[in-house]
């Protein structure tokens, strides 16, 4: 995760503790329409970042990594 | 007969050739001969594209057979040396993949692909009969051709597969005689099915102007002469040029000349070269590149002559489509053309360019040669149709699987684990045997996770009490850690091993052991176990840790699961659960799928974090009221093409981010299905900010694009939906149903949980209730138009609203908090609790639901159970879930819904016949039937009804 991400994720999850604070930003930003898509956009993709469709080879589901300690068990020496 | 048809010859460039159109209109006309006779399932490399497209092609056809996905392995062309390994790993792995498909028959739709793709081809024939397409052995002719010696070993490659196929499928006789003669098959190997022309390629309809269309959208405002296909020099098109040149002025005065086809950069040098040579004026030649199928169909219809020159084809697709438009067609004498067009008339020498054009002149001079040459064509165009192609291809296939050797699987060498040895590595077999007993029970199944195995048991079976939670949860999921008790060692061994027997003793037991061990080769984990040590062996050394690891997970994901999964999306309520009507609804399903899930079905909620779908399991337990079993990872989820995917919580958020992932998932065979509440931002558009419109719009296109089925909380909602899908006309659009939400059982009211001062104003005069968020739609605005008018005439009742604040409702909550009659006549409970809110009901007349739009109504179900009478807008969501239980006003003015419950006051009506409501338990086995009944292939009736015949769709 880069440090911008963390940054914001700490940010929204401090806004998620004082919900008046974050009531009054949400309402100052919705009424400039392209600053509130901004920041929803930002804070979406912050929370949600993009699917990452191969594998993480430090991090495979449990019948995967057993087939891999099986398989290195075996490879030669 | 289960056939498995390997799809790569519609998911590398070849989809947009002659090879791709082959195999797609081949494989639906096979689908729809195969329907109801034999099981046909699809099988797609995971590493490449195009499967949407056939996809989209099936439902349009109304066909769904089964799907399942290889790798991906990317990463693995011929043309790069630095590729070997991971496509040796590859071709190994797809190998297996066909292997433990369980079928019959394999099917290579084209094994001439993954020279400059990662398509891969099986490393060796795989055990079942295996048939291949054969589109033409071309390249034997000019070997100069292949180039560089890569593309030589390459191309050598695929023969050897051709030749070690059992049957291949030629697309023209004269593909099979130069097949035979070329690699000496024996002719009983070698069938021709032929080729097939679409239904969409006929003869322009009475009335049609094409030529205007044409002039109006390729500015061909001439007569023509038409060439469609390919532009390698093998296709003859530059002999074209010359040839018009050579026409009679006569004739070259009255047409011009059309070239369809891929033009790059060096293509249109070359032409541009060719023209100039033939000193042709170039506004005679109109290059116009791809067209789109409904253009050169026009283009087919218009044209004085269609002209075909290529000097090699497999079959010869573009004069058949051109004879079926009904246009006079010419083609060189060579190859299979002679055979596609039927008639010594219509052949020329394209080596001789005076040949051509002599051929040329007499078809544009002589109106009863074409004629005849229309006619003739349209005779033979009729004779290739796809679903005689997929005739000839299921008799040849069901020929030779009669004929065929029966193969035998090699028998997977066994190791036997005693009691002293189970903790130990197994040597280089492939199959454990763990001869176990109760003192080793555990032992046995923590070693079976990591060395799956056979188990033979002798003795009695410890007690399942002594199963940890992480056991319980292996062998049963949720509804086992829920119920404890519910499993026991026999059913925890078996979820493990590949196979267990009890025996009276292992002395005993070691006699039949090396039968039954062999009765176990052909599982699909003991061909896993091959594959792995195959691969460790010849292939590992080479691959980087990063690719191992690839591998390793894309041979374990081949593996059918042993039951289904349904992966229930909670990524939002499980990080924050707002306590929303929404969520209310996800919990109450998911809890109830999770303590008894749908028969033979794996309930595993899943989350979308940090680009990674995981398991959920602390949302699970916390919805269970369990700790979360002690080992249990929340891991990433591994997909095998079994599972069924449902967005059951709302999503907008993360599924823009999410749809990426679910559409691979999609491709390798994973349902999709969401649930739908509403529509209401695209039916109440003012009702909601513009950029969360544009937002949920957003969401629904991608929802509904990858959905198999929408299920939707209302008849109401799910019209909506249709109604929508038809205005954006789409090509597949998902199955639509509806299912009951459920209701909770009332609780106890508990007294003294309303204030002492809103108690007593309560039980001083009758007071309205309006339940549900505070935003624009819900009326509240209405209502206290209502109030102030009934307060000001001197009426004496409450208002009371349970909600939270919403958006767009500033000035709204401004009012409300600052009302005179606010904590005397006016009460707003923002953050209020279940047991509150039924106390709150308890103590109110009636309830007041002024919403102008919803997706349901869950507070008039509420408050009907409760027996308190329902004044709501007449809203047909509304009529729908409460019938005529409440009483319905009309009109959006304060000074409406004022004289509406001014009267109600004082008449009181008694409300009409309470509906009946399923609890959520029955809610969510309805939903459950719902999917089931989605994932049968098939459009429902109420499909067909909702969006017409299937063609209307598009």
């Amino acid at each position: 995760m880069t440090l911008f991400r963390a940054t914001l994720r700490r940010l929204f999850g401090v806004l998620a503790k004082h919900p008046r604070l974050k009531r009054a930003i949400v309402d100052a930003a919705y009424r400039v329409p392209w600053l509130d898509t901004r920041l929803r956009h930002l804070m979406h993709r912050t929370e949600h970042p993009e699917a990452v469709l191969d594998v993480d080879p430090d991090r495979l589901p449990e019948g995967s990594r057993h087939a891999l300690a099986r398989m290195r068990s075996r490879m030669p020496r | 007969m289960k056939i498995q048809i390997d799809l790569q010859g519609v998911q590398t460039a070849s989809r947009q050739r002659g090879i791709g159109r082959y195999t797609r209109e081949a494989t639906i006309a096979f689908l729809k001969l195969a329907e109801g006779r034999h099981d046909v399932e699809l099988l797609f490399n995971a590493a490449l594209d195009g499967v949407d497209e056939m996809l989209d092609r099936m439902v349009a056809e109304s066909l769904r057979p089964r799907r399942r996905a290889y790798g991906p392995l990317r990463d693995t062309s011929s043309d790069t040396p630095a590729n070997d390994a991971r496509r040796e790993a590859g071709e190994r792995l797809l190998t297996h993949a066909l292997d433990i498909g369980g079928a019959d028959v394999v099917w290579l739709s084209s094994l001439i692909e993954g020279y400059a793709s990662d398509a891969l081809m099986p490393h060796r024939s795989p055990r079942q009969l295996t048939a291949a397409t054969l589109y033409d052995l071309l390249p034997l002719q000019d070997p100069k051709g292949l180039g560089q010696s890569r593309a030589r070993d390459w191309y050598s490659r695929r023969l050897e597969a051709l030749r070690s196929c059992d049957l291949l499928l030629a697309i023209s006789e004269w593909v099979r005689v130069d097949a035979i003669a070329r690699l000496g098959l024996d002719p009983d190997r070698v069938v021709a099915i032929g080729a097939g022309v679409d239904e969409r390629f006929r003869p322009a309809a009475a009335g049609s102007d094409n030529r205007a269309y044409l002039a109006r959208h390729l500015l061909i405002e001439r007569p023509f002469i038409l060439y469609n296909g390919g532009t390698d020099t093998r296709k003859n098109v530059e002999r074209l040029f010359p040839a018009y040149a050579a026409l009679p002025d006569h004739l070259r005065d009255r047409v011009d000349l059309v070239v369809v086809g891929a033009l790059d950069n060096a293509t249109r040098e070359r032409f541009d070269k060719a023209i100039r040579a033939a000193s042709i004026a170039p506004h005679r030649i109109h290059l116009t590149g791809y067209v789109t199928d409904e253009d050169l169909v026009r283009l087919y219809q218009a044209c004085e002559l269609f002209v075909f020159p290529s000097a090699g084809e497999g079959f010869g697709l573009p004069p058949l489509e051109a004879m079926a438009c009904g246009a006079p067609v010419i083609v060189n004498d060579a190859t299979s053309l002679p055979e596609v067009v039927g008639s010594p008339a219509a052949l020329f020498d394209a080596n001789d360019v005076d040949a051509m054009a002599g051929a040329m002149s007499r078809v544009l001079d002589d109106p009863s040669f074409a004629t005849a040459l229309r006619d003739a064509g349209l005779l033979r165009a009729a004779r290739f149709t796809w679903p005689k192609v997929a005739e000839r291809a299921l008799t040849a296939i069901e020929r030779a699987l009669t004929t065929r050797p029966e193969s035998r699987s090699p028998v997977a060498t066994a190791w036997v684990a005693t009691s002293a040895s189970i903790q130990a590595p197994p040597d280089d077999a492939q199959i454990p045997v763990y001869l176990a007993d109760a003192a080793h029970a555990s032992d046995v199944l923590h070693r079976l996770r990591e060395w799956p195995g056979l188990v033979e048991w002798q003795g009695p079976f410890p007690d399942g009490d002594h199963l940890t939670a992480f056991d319980r949860y292996r062998a049963g999921g949720w509804k086992a850690v829920a119920t404890p008790g519910g499993i026991d060692w026999p059913e925890a061994l078996r979820a493990e091993a590949i196979a267990m027997r009890t025996v009276e003793s292992h002395a005993d037991g070691e006699a039949s052991r090396a039968a039954w061990v062999e009765a176990f080769n052909g599982d699909s984990m003991v061909r896993q176990r091959g594959i792995e040590d195959e691969i460790a062996a010849h292939v590992a050394p080479r691959l980087s840790d990063t690719d191992l690891a690839r591998v390793a997970d894309a041979i374990d994901r081949s593996r059918p699961q042993r039951a289904t999964r349904w992966l229930v999306d909670v990524t939002h309520i499980s990080r924050h659960d707002l306590r929303t009507g929404i969520q209310r609804v996800v919990r109450n399903i998911l809890g109830a799928w999770l303590r008894t899930p749908p028969v033979g079905v794996r309930i595993e909620p899943i989350a979308f974090r940090d680009g990674r779908y995981e398991h959920a399991h602390a949302y699970a337990a916390e919805l269970l009221g369990v700790e979360v079993p002690e080992g249990l990872v929340e891991d990433p989820v591994s997909i095998s093409g079994d599972e069924v995917f449902v967005g059951l919580d709302w999503a907008m958020e993360s599924l823009p981010s999410s749809a990426t992932l679910l559409r691979t998932w999609h491709r390798a065979g994973v349902g999709m299905h969401f649930v739908a509440n509403d529509i209401l931002p695209i039916t109440l558009p003012d009702a909601f900010h513009p950029q969360a419109r544009e937002a949920f719009v957003r969401w629904l296109e991608r929802m509904t694009d990858l959905a198999d089925a929408v299920h939707c909380i209302s008849q109401s909602t799910a019209d909506d939906i249709a109604q929508w899908l038809r205005a954006e006309r789409r090509a597949r659009p998902p199955a639509l149903t509806v299912f009951p939400l459920g209701v909770e059982p009332l609780r106890e009211s508990r007294p003294g949980l309303l204030e002492k001062d809103v108690a007593g104003a309560f039980a001083a005069r009758p007071t309205l209730l309006m339940v549900g968020t505070i935003e624009p739609r819900k009326g509240h605005a209405q209502a206290l138009d209502a109030l102030d008018l009934l307060w000001a005439s001197g009426a004496d009742l409450n208002l009371a609203i349970v909600g939270k604040r919403g958006w767009l409702v500033t000035d709204l909550i401004r009012r409300i908090e600052r009302h005179p009659e606010l904590g005397k006549r006016l009460f707003w409970f923002e953050g209020c609790s279940d047991e509150t809110l039924d106390a709150v009901y308890e103590a109110s007349t009636a309830l007041l639901a002024p919403s102008l739009g919803e997706g349901y109504g869950l507070p008039l179900i509420e408050a009907a159970q409760r027996g308190k009478p329902v004044i709501a807008r007449s809203l047909k969501v509304f009529r729908e879930v409460a019938g005529d239980y409440p009483a319905y006003f009309e009109g959006t003015t304060g000074t409406a819904l004022a004289t509406f419950l001014a009267r109600w006051i004082v008449d009181r009506p008694a409300p009409g016949n309470r509906l009946t409501w399923p609890a959520w338990q029955a809610a969510a086995e309805a939903l459950a039937d719902r999917i089931c009944d989605s994932e049968h292939p098939g459009r429902t009736e109420k499909h067909a009804a909702w969006y017409g015949a299937p063609h209307d769709s598009a």
